[in-house]
């Protein structure tokens, strides 16, 4: 380990001396500076995605929801660049984007919350998140604000981050392995019970990370001493220690807080910049399906350190750490790049731009490749997340996606319930059971969405007179897909629409909305 | 895993062409299609999964020479030598059909890490994604059928996708909607959530609908895609009156058959699970929760082994006189055995070092005990068994290698089960 973190600190004082300044980082910067990286920077326009393929991709990934019928002509009428750029700047000043992105940001440190038993925890920590993201709080604030929590002052009133020492039950192993794995990207997890041959960690260093979440121990009245933490059926005990050599303050006054403190401070300022570099890559997958190093999880292997993929991710690092970690400039910079436009179909042309490896799409979707020529992948097909789910039905019914879940009801409100249902662990390689297409085909939700007296979309295209049924048909299309219906698909339409008589309009308007809420289409963010 | 991709588009275009998903398909004749791809032939697991933990000290290894032992008494069974749990008399009748092994020794103690190992056959390892024995005996078979290959009845699965083994081989659920696990009170018919499409009408245009569609869409071909395609027409092919009919047990005629099973949502989930494997559902599980006694231990394990009593004892003589036992592999367990000493509150405590299952059916030999615990109970004596070799033992009676690999989503080949594993020879 000691040559590689050497050559890791000559490289950084390399680049430090070189780096921008916070004033000279913008978003467009950053999105060419990903261009520049993914060999996107002058590509054919062609490959872009069209305007609605955009608006629906843009839309979910910053608010979480499909386009609404105003927001789909709005943006049809104006297909100038200023009006993509426009759009972005919309969506983000949203409140259901600060929602959205507490919820990307809670799954991907605390994923308990998406198992039964750790459920309670999710509203109060996604709550608290949603609240420091709006107000602006640079993103190594909000890690600080996690790990150096006080939970004696926490009051079951308050807004606090608390949910990530309940969902790891407080135990100094449980929030060791977390806290590496949720803001550095390292999996410890295997440490904890051996020493492995070629693995980085030792289980040394697991106890040792461990015992900064022990209460110090007290000697004599007033002195307190660092804690030791104990492997479990060994005599091996272990004292705080950092996973790199590098040197350690102790603060004067020792309590459980402030060793926390020496902790995040570390991990704030290691030359690896690891905690940067995990946040980037984890942000990416939201925007792109696969991570820029995969496994997402283990940012400690050979993948981050060279090769294309390596050197994005340091780019962005560099202007990220530059720009104060502001989270909405790295966002914005990404959603405006030409990489985060392409089309999902026009995947397989960028690929062999990027590398010239052979390797079909297919192949490494399922088993992550994991060769130094791999191909940064850009918007292959992503499913939708339980939350996007609901949020979209209820957004191409014409209703409000339901708020309560942003307060702090302790029953769990109908929204949680469902997309606690429709739980996707990653968007890239979602899946879906027999039981969830059964739910969305027959339940109840569904149904009620299929009828105008449950959609407001319906509702009003049948109180129109003036709308001629071309319009009425294409006005659903609009609502669920954020299109307009093509022409072939009209004919059929009403070639259907005609061989069932006995259907009511509203019926035949209704089995419209259901079919579409069923197609692939309308559940991937194609 | 190439070959898979390919079946399964192969089926897809089917169902694409006839756009009335259930006017086409049948399910009768897919009975006969023994998996191609293994040769090997298609045979059954039902596992009954007694959640929480049994004291398998009070069912099927007493110690009523000991304080240990509380206050249960043992009974003869139709195997000279063999004595298990008084409240267990009807099983006791037929132990010729089954087995039990006494030394099961294995290291999780916590519920939710112990369900996972005893389920999956391992402990989990970073980033892979270990499929239930469910997903991989069901994926091993592939028996083509419109009905899901592995079907988990009451409560939910401990592991709820089908690992790297992807979402076609994820378990079934039936019953029990609540996330907590706990029995919804309103379910107690074992109701198929949302099977029942509005009316027949409505269905038959939204049917012309999607197909019409369907055939219009440009949607780019992903893996994604591809899933959710395969969900909605798996979904569509169990709303098949015919294979929906499987989950109907109003089509049990016998009334005191579905007695004899036990009314409750245990013994009727038996019930359904020998009606899932008359029609080659490759592997049931079927849920029993309560068993985590920490305390009131023998009154509360009194009651659920009655309940276990009728089940299994129906179950296995059903399955037997249908000819069915010799392709069905029985298997009854818990993530753990209980503490032998009884605590204050006359309960008993989590114990992985010391417990029981049992085995009965396909490759089983029946009316054998295996392995020995001490006479307080707290020891193995002989042939300790680890959850690795029970799932060798399961794997070899239902005629799969356990050493057979599967590329996992890390690109890292999985055994079936973990190579440290032996079967345990004696019962095969």
């Amino acid at each position: 380990m000691k040559p590689l973190l050497s050559v890791w600190l000559l490289l950084c004082v390399v680049t430090v001396s070189g780096a921008c300044r916070a004033e000279d980082i913008s978003p467009i910067k950053i999105s060419r500076l990903i261009d520049q990286r993914l060999q996107t920077d002058n590509i054919d326009k062609s490959q872009f995605s069209n305007g609605p393929e955009f608006l629906r991709r843009v839309t979910l990934d910053l608010a979480g929801r499909i386009p609404t019928i105003s927001e789909v002509h709005e943006y049809l009428g104006s297909t100038s660049d200023s009006g993509r750029i426009r759009t972005i700047d919309r969506l983000m000043s949203l409140g259901v984007y600060y929602r959205n992105m507490a919820t990307f940001w809670r799954r991907s440190w605390v994923p308990q919350a998406d198992t039964p038993e750790f459920a309670s925890v999710s509203d109060g920590f996604e709550l608290w998140l949603a609240l420091r993201l709006n107000e602006g709080v640079r993103y190594d604030e909000l890690v600080v604000e996690v790990m150096t929590l006080d939970s004696s002052t926490v009051v079951p009133t308050s807004t606090t981050p608390i949910g990530f020492y309940d969902a790891n039950q407080s135990k100094p192993e449980n929030l060791a392995a977390s806290s590496s794995r949720a803001f550095l990207g390292i999996n410890l997890d295997c440490a904890q019970c051996h020493d492995h041959p070629f693995a980085r960690w030792t289980r040394g260093q697991f106890w040792q990370t461990a015992a900064f979440f022990a209460p110090p121990e007290a000697e004599g009245a007033t002195e307190q001493r660092l804690p030791k933490v104990r492997i479990p059926d060994t005599e091996l005990e272990y004292g705080p220690g950092l996973l790199t050599q590098a040197e350690i303050q102790w603060p004067q006054d020792l309590n459980s807080v402030s060793l926390r403190r020496t902790l995040v401070d570390w991990m704030r300022h290691d030359p690896e910049q690891l905690l940067a570099k995990n946040a980037i890559n984890r942000l990416w997958s939201h925007f792109f399906g696969e991570a820029i190093i995969e496994p997402i999880d283990d940012l400690s292997r050979v993948e981050s350190q060279s090769g294309n993929r390596a050197s994005l991710l340091h780019d962005l690092t560099t202007a990220f750490v530059a720009s104060g970690y502001d989270l909405d400039m790295l966002v914005k910079g990404i959603v405006g790049s030409n990489g985060y436009r392409l089309t999902t179909s026009s995947t397989e042309t960028v690929e062999s731009i990027a590398t010239a490896s052979s390797e079909s799409p297919e192949e490494t979707g399922r088993q992550s490749a994991s060769i130094a020529v791999d191909p940064i992948r850009l918007q292959v097909t992503r499913g939708l997340t339980g939350e996007q789910l609901y949020d979209s039905l209820q957004t191409a019914a014409g209703l409000p996606a339901e708020r309560s879940d942003i307060g702090r009801g302790s029953d769990r409100s109908q929204r949680r319930e469902f997309s606690s249902r429709f739980y996707v662990e990653r968007t890239h390689n979602a899946e879906r059971s027999i039981s969830q297409a059964l739910t969305l085909m027959n339940g109840t939700f569904v149904s009620d969405l299929a009828s105008a007296e449950g959609n407001r979309v319906l509702a009003s295209v049948l109180s129109s007179p003036f709308m001629n049924s071309d319009e009425q048909i294409d006005t659903v299309f609009i609502a669920v897909l954020g299109r307009h219906a093509r022409e072939a698909e009209l004919q059929v339409v009403k070639r259907t629409f005609g061989s069932h008589h006995d259907s009511s309009h509203e019926e035949h308007l209704g089995n419209l909305f259901w079919t579409l809420v069923n197609s692939s289409e309308f559940n991937t963010n194609h | 895993m190439t070959g898979r991709h390919l079946s399964r588009r192969t089926a897809l275009k089917g169902l694409t062409l006839g756009f009335c998903g259930w006017s086409t398909s049948s399910w009768l004749p897919a009975l006969a299609d023994v998996a191609a791809n293994t040769g090997s032939k298609p045979r059954s697991v039902i596992l009954i999964w007694l959640n929480g933990g049994p004291a398998t000290i009070d069912l099927w290894d007493l110690k009523p020479q000991h304080d240990n032992g509380g206050p249960f008494r043992e009974i003869p069974t139709s195997v000279p030598g063999m004595r298990i749990s008084e409240y267990l008399p009807s099983l006791a009748t037929m132990a010729d059909d089954f087995s039990i092994i006494r030394s099961m020794s294995t290291r999780e103690g916590d519920h939710s890490r112990a369900r996972v190992v005893s389920l999956t056959g391992y402990t989990p390892q970073g980033a892979i994604r270990f499929p239930a024995i469910g997903s991989l005996v069901a994926h091993e078979f592939n028996v083509e059928n419109d009905i899901p290959s592995y079907v988990h009845i009451g409560g939910r699965p401990t592991v709820s996708g089908g690992g790297f083994l992807g979402p076609q081989f994820a378990p079934f659920v039936v019953g029990g909607r609540s996330r907590r696990g706990d029995p919804d009170p309103n379910n107690s018919g074992l109701a198929v959530a949302d099977l029942t499409p509005p009316s027949e009408e409505q269905q038959a245009e939204r049917l012309q609908l999607q197909a019409e569609l369907r055939a219009l869409s440009n949607i780019t071909v992903s893996p994604v895609v591809d899933a959710l395609d395969s969900a909605r027409n798996r979904a569509l092919r169990l709303m098949n009156p015919k294979a929906a009919s499987a989950f109907n047990l109003e089509e049990e005629e016998d009334r005191s058959l579905r007695e004899a099973y036990g009314i409750g949502a245990f013994g009727q989930g038996c019930l359904m699970a020998r009606r899932l494997v008359e029609r080659g559902v490759s592997f049931v599980e079927v849920s029993l929760d309560g068993w985590d006694t920490h305390s009131n231990n023998f009154e509360r394990v009194t009651e659920l082994s009655l309940q276990l009593d009728h089940g299994c004892s129906s179950l296995l003589k059903d399955l037997g006189q249908r000819g069915l036992l010799q392709d069905t592999l029985v298997v009854c367990q818990g993530e753990f055995g209980r503490t032998p000493r009884i605590n204050g509150q006359v309960g008993r405590d989590h114990w992985p070092s010391s417990w029981a299952v049992m085995l009965a059916g396909a490759g089983i030999r029946g009316g054998q005990v295996v392995g020995r615990t001490s006479d307080d109970g707290t020891e193995i004596e002989s042939e300790p068994t680890r959850t690795a070799d029970l799932m060798a033992t399961i794997f070899r009676g239902i005629g799969l290698d356990p050493r057979k690999q599967n590329i996992s989503n890390v690109g890292r080949p999985i055994r079936l089960a973990d190579p440290d594993g032996n079967a345990v020879e004696e019962l095969l």
